[in-house]
């Protein structure tokens, strides 16, 4: 018999939104996948895409990135610098062939309680769809 | 080559420049190096052809820490390199001589190099004095690049194992590099250590996205890391790919205007969420 595995999220969350909306989903009772752990960091313009690479490298199934919406931004503007290096860091990944629907990257604040779990939901979802093939880029000396 | 050398003559002769930076045919060997010219005695020796396929810019931030006023021989290629030195200030523009000169294309190993196929600008971007043809492009072309996109992502993915299994680890690519310049580089870091040392797949694999998302909007594409590699990796490929993609995302062309800084530098709030990727609210 074979055992389906489930796919593992790493979610990277900014501090004052989006993990606070994390939150707010856990206080609010609503349900989201177990599949993902996340990673609180003070702001998304702290999320180097090494993090995100080596997610993938270790064997993550799924990345996802989320900070304030555009202009909510606790410190003023890291969430535009985030915004352009995580389009380039996509890209780059999408290259060496990283499966596009691996990524997600949103915007969340701390009253979206109910989109968080609505997010990981859908993305837990769409990992659970790609087959083995696509898992791509897992550090060879732990595949299975 | 006349006109270069008269031109070179002529800068020591106004003491514009202390030494210049160029390319010496060893009358020995017959082998072409980058040479340090201190005075114009040795001109004679000084050529510019289809063997001159080192990058100079690699040796001027040394140069520039011992003398004053320094001469450069740049292609297109090394005019765009030096560009985003220049705009990264490592570089003061007040302390280079920049001689463009006419670029018709280079050979590697006695074939024309794959980064004169696509080639932009013949002429270096930053000059002060001009020799030769300026051939420009307006559009940028990356045929092998669009090659790779057409792959389905596990064949991609296939491509480049086969390539980064390879790797050993030289980092040759990084020495070569002139925007590879950090004091201590991400993979010697030992706390925290993102990038093992070791030579296997995953630990290649996080060295190599790296190197090439360090240099996004910033790599001028003079290919010197893939013409180094002693494992023959593509590394062009990836460069060009984020080349393209900042084209696309920012419209900016790195090393083609010496003003322009990174587009990973500046933020413009005006992009669309869309560049992200997926769909947003």
């Amino acid at each position: 018999m074979q055992i389906e595995k489930e796919p593992r999220i790493l979610a990277i969350l900014c501090k004052w939104c989006s993990y606070a909306g994390a939150d707010l989903a856990g206080t609010s009772r609503f349900n989201y996948p177990a599949n993902v752990r996340i990673v609180q960091v003070p702001c998304s313009g702290r999320v180097d895409p090494i993090m995100i690479f080596k997610a993938f490298v270790e064997g993550y199934d799924g990345v996802m990135v989320s900070g304030c919406h555009p202009g909510d931004c606790h410190y003023g503007t890291g969430n535009y610098h985030a915004r352009r290096r995580i389009a380039v860091a996509r890209r780059l990944l999408e290259f060496v062939g990283v499966h596009p629907d691996r990524m997600h990257f949103t915007w969340i604040s701390a009253a979206e309680g109910k989109k968080f779990a609505e997010v990981c939901s859908e993305f837990t979802d769409k990992l659970r769809h790609l087959s083995g093939t696509e898992k791509t880029l897992a550090r060879k000396e732990l595949a299975t | 080559m006349k006109a270069m050398r008269k031109k070179i003559k002529e800068l020591f002769a106004n003491g514009d420049v202390d030494v210049v930076l160029g390319y010496r045919e060893d009358p020995a060997s017959g082998e072409v190096k980058a040479s340090v010219f201190k005075k114009d005695e040795m001109l004679e020796d000084m050529v510019f052809d289809e063997r001159c396929v080192q990058n100079l810019v690699n040796y001027l931030p040394t140069l520039v820490a011992r003398y004053s006023k320094v001469g450069i021989v740049l292609k297109g290629c090394d005019g765009r390199s030096l560009a985003t030195q220049l705009v990264e200030h490592r570089i003061n523009k007040n302390q280079i001589v920049a001689l463009g000169v006419g670029c018709e294309g280079v050979k590697v190993g006695g074939k024309d190099a794959d980064k004169c196929e696509d080639c932009p600008t013949s002429m270096s971007p930053v000059t002060d004095h001009e020799i030769g043809d300026k051939k420009q492009k307006k559009d940028p072309v990356f045929s092998k690049v669009e090659e790779i996109e057409k792959m389905s992502p596990a064949e991609r993915w296939k491509f480049f194992a086969e390539y980064f299994e390879r790797c050993e680890r030289c980092y040759a690519c990084r020495q070569i590099c002139p925007s590879c310049y950090c004091e201590i580089c991400v993979a010697d870091q030992q706390e925290p250590k993102w990038i093992e040392p070791s030579a296997k797949l995953s630990a290649n694999t996080m060295w190599h996205l790296i190197r090439a998302y360090h240099l996004a909007g910033r790599c001028a594409d003079c290919g010197e890391c893939e013409r180094v590699c002693p494992q023959e990796i593509p590394m062009r490929l990836m460069n060009n790919a984020l080349e393209k993609a900042v084209h696309e995302l920012f419209g900016v062309r790195p090393g083609m205007d010496p003003e322009e800084l990174p587009p990973l530098v500046v933020l413009s709030k005006e992009d669309p969420d869309t560049i992200m990727g997926g769909k947003h609210e």
